[in-house]
């Protein structure tokens, strides 16, 4: 009889699979898999890296913002009162520890904000969500006083993006890479380019979550993120790409609070002249555009801000498409001597977001089709990063640059702030009555005449400083697998995933 | 064989520190990492801060002269991403870098060996012309997308292995297999053309009209005569698996230096970077030098040279 090695093939799937069977996710453990890695884990640094999976469950903040609300609400804090313009007090709650043992008073939440805010030694990252200098004392065992260089009436919503780390474990003046909080869940690990493990803790002062181990690892392609729930090893992926997403209640869409938009350096020529940037938002075609190519992960919009912020005006309506309205405009100003045929430069960040290539490539052939000279330039973060603020932007030529933007504050300061009030970062306007409408909204307490005085400012921005053009407001879609169940939120992407709203199926 | 041994390390040491005088200079062409580490709000003093704690501040040629000083004690100063030695942080990688390399290095060679020989032991056959048609093909595929089509085949329909990671024995097929197959393929058509020679000449020609076995002739003396090309091939693709432990580590997550290297270049992690620089310049001149070396043990003539 003649041997045949094919006798042998039906004996592989058995190998591998009794290889590979420790890989897949068991119990009320998850493994959650995401795209990109924290570059630093240190509590005070959670606001500039992705590493939503800590902040929340391991370190906490004083304050909560409602996901769905956008309302400030008590967490490490019970309660807070303003003490004249400049001045906040916090009563703390009692019967909290850190996961190390240190008791959370006045005098460790006093040290946590000092870390973060006042220790120029390790230039915290959270450090610039909060407008404001800060110097904190402590008036009693449970109660601190926050005082401020400027009126600070949105100071409680600033802190709940302060995380606060334990002073008995936490080095004061260095950064950490083994994070020790409040939070449900210890931080047990941190394998760079692998993954981070958290275990629950058995003394949490919350209520007890469902999952008790979590792995998060870190996948770049986003293929494999979605085949790796697909397969049972992971429970949870985001971001996935749409052609990813299943069409059951496995794939969840949800608000990033974030903003696609395209900031015009609006000093320079051509774009110094009102309709020449008139004419660039008139030809883009951002509903083609963004329908079509960004499919479930983004919808048109007309706000430099998300709609669960409250600069966001419901029925604000550009004009629309225009493509012979823009030519028109184009015509005009060409008449009165403006170089429009001036080269412009579009600076757009590689992988800003799902199907950020191929929508930049789509507008830079509507304003080409315009009769804007344009040109792409598709580059790294850091080299993105020169040009976004402003300090570094070249004042020479013109330039547009493809900016995303998350707010999940709530407020329209951090975005205003930032994108257009002529001191800000990364604002290319130098209109000083746009400032001024920027900074009358900062002060206002009222929500009802802050979302007012920001309605204004954001009026003013879109018509006539018309330094920014918004584009599209982004979604993020998420694959769970048939073990568990969570809602994704507007905080899901940029500020926190909260682990203990993870309930199994 | 001493002198030999010398020149070549020499002329290596020279090669590494060209290697990591351009990987300082270019890196800091990218700009200035604060960018980066600092958020959208950052004040000035931050940046200034920020740039004074990292020595960013001093004058180029300064922070070189300083870089030059440390490198001699092998201090690339602390990684900013991972907040730790960088030294530590490339070295730790090396090792998972070093076992994927030298399995898919064997594999490579296994494969090459079997089936570039028996495709010379019966040249223009139909045999031959399958396994050249097959080697050419898989040549010819990018290796990213080998990858990607083996977790969808393999792990995602067939549920054989792991899409990606480390976990488990399973979770080294496709990595291996990512790695190693493509360079096959030029492999085996460069055991082809050196056994075709080798069993053409005159030696071979005379062992067979003396009745020796064309199986012996061919694994015992003919493959030793076709050895030098081989090694020179081999050696160099050796030098490309290192640095396709970029791709393993993107679509696998394979840990490594791969992974650290693009970890260092997207944070612009310059202490980080130029240790994984340093050390993977390191490894591929030691693996030069050990060609060299095995040259001289296969040919007494490049000894002589």
């Amino acid at each position: 009889m003649k041997f045949s090695y094919l006798r042998f093939a039906p004996l592989i799937p058995a190998f591998c699979l009794g290889l590979g069977t420790s890989a897949f996710a068991q119990d009320r453990d998850i493994v959650v898999v995401v795209g990109n890695e924290p570059t630093t884990v240190d509590p005070c640094d959670l606001e500039a890296a992705p590493a939503l999976v800590l902040a929340g469950n391991v370190v906490q903040t004083l304050t909560d913002i409602n996901p769905i609300t956008s309302d400030v609400e008590p967490l490490l804090a019970a309660s807070w009162e303003q003490d004249g313009d400049m001045a906040w007090i916090f009563t703390l709650n009692e019967g909290i520890t850190f996961s190390d043992g240190a008791v959370f008073d006045a005098e460790a939440a006093a040290w946590g904000i000092n870390r973060a805010m006042n220790t120029p030694e390790i230039t915290c990252s959270d450090q610039a969500k909060v407008a404001e200098e800060v110097s904190v004392s402590v008036i009693g065992p449970m109660t601190i006083r926050l005082e401020t260089n400027i009126p600070a009436p949105a100071l409680p919503r600033e802190l709940a993006y302060l995380h606060l780390s334990s002073p008995l474990s936490t080095p004061a003046t260095e950064k950490t890479a083994m994070p020790v909080g409040t939070g449900a869940y210890t931080f047990d690990e941190w394998t760079p380019g692998q993954s981070i493990t958290l275990s629950l803790r058995d003394d949490y002062w919350g209520e007890t979550p469902a999952v008790e181990n979590v792995t998060i690892l870190f996948r770049a392609e986003p293929s494999v993120r979605a085949q790796m729930v697909e397969t049972g090893e992971a429970d949870m992926a985001y971001p996935i790409p749409p052609q990813f997403a299943t069409d059951d209640d496995r794939t969840k869409q949800f608000p990033i609070s974030s903003v696609f938009f395209i900031r015009l350096s609006n000093t320079i020529a051509p774009l110094d002249d009102i309709r020449v940037r008139q004419a660039l938002r008139m030809a883009i075609d951002k509903t083609t555009g963004v329908e079509v190519l960004l499919n479930r992960t983004g919808v048109p919009t007309d706000n430099a801000v998300a709609s669960s912020i409250n600069a966001f005006i419901p029925d604000y309506a550009e004009s629309g498409f225009d493509l012979e309205g823009a030519r028109a405009l184009l015509a005009e100003a060409a008449a009165d001597g403006v170089p429009v045929d001036t080269e412009i430069e579009f600076v757009a960040m590689i992988n800003q977001f799902t199907g950020s290539a191929e929508l930049q490539q789509y507008i830079t052939q509507n304003l080409q089709d315009a009769g804007f000279n344009i040109n792409l330039q598709i580059v790294d973060g850091a080299s993105w990063a020169e040009v976004l603020f402003t300090r570094s932007t070249p004042t020479d030529r013109p330039v547009i640059l493809a900016s995303k933007n998350g707010n999940t504050t709530g407020d329209g300061s951090p975005t205003f702030t930032s994108y257009a009030d002529m001191n800000g970062c990364c604002a290319s306007s130098q209109d000083p009555v746009l400032a001024g409408l920027i900074d009358a909204a900062r002060q206002q307490a009222d929500p009802e005449a802050r979302r007012d005085a920001w309605h204004e400012a954001a009026t003013y921005l879109y018509t006539t400083d018309l330094s920014i053009v918004p584009v599209a407001e982004l979604r993020g879609l998420m694959l769970l697998s048939d073990r568990i169940d969570y809602e994704p939120n507007g905080q899901t992407e940029d500020m926190q995933l909260k682990l203990q709203e993870i309930s199994f199926r | 064989m001493k002198s030999f041994i010398g020149r070549r390390l020499a002329s290596g040491l020279i090669t590494l520190f060209g290697i990591v005088v351009v990987a300082f200079f270019l890196a800091r062409l990218t700009g200035n990492p604060a960018l980066l580490y600092l958020p959208e709000g950052a004040t000035e003093e931050m940046f200034v801060e920020f740039n004074r704690q990292n020595g960013y501040d001093r004058p180029l040629i300064v922070q070189f002269i300083s870089f030059l000083g440390d490198l001699l004690r092998l201090d690339f100063g602390r990684s900013a991403s991972q907040q730790r030695p960088a030294a530590q942080a490339a070295l730790e990688a090396m090792p998972p870098t070093f076992v994927i390399v030298a399995m898919a290095l064997f594999i490579m060679m296994a494969i090459s060996l079997v089936f570039g020989s028996i495709a010379a032991l019966h040249p223009f056959s139909r045999t031959d012309k399958t396994i050249t048609f097959l080697s050419l093909g898989v040549s010819s595929v990018p290796d990213f997308w080998l990858g990607l089509v083996g977790i969808l085949v393999f792990a995602v329909h067939l549920r054989w292995v792991p899409t990606s990671g480390q976990g488990s024995a399973a979770a080294w097929i496709l990595p291996l297999i990512t790695l190693s197959i493509p360079p096959s393929g030029t492999m085996i058509q460069i055991v082809r053309g050196a056994m075709i020679e080798a069993l053409g000449s005159g030696y071979v020609q005379n062992a067979r009209a003396r009745g020796y076995g064309l199986s012996r002739l061919a694994f015992r003396h003919a493959l030793r005569n076709a050895a030098l090309p081989i090694i020179t091939v081999a050696g160099d693709r050796a030098a490309h698996l290192i640095n396709g432990t970029i791709i393993i580590s993107t679509i696998f997550a394979w840990p490594g230096i791969g992974a650290v290297l693009i970890q260092a270049v997207i944070t612009r992690d310059f202490a980080l970077l130029q240790a994984c620089v340093f050390f993977t310049g390191l490894a591929i001149i030691t693996l030069n030098l050990l060609i060299d070396i095995a040259y001289a043990f296969v040919d007494p003539r490049v000894r002589v040279s």
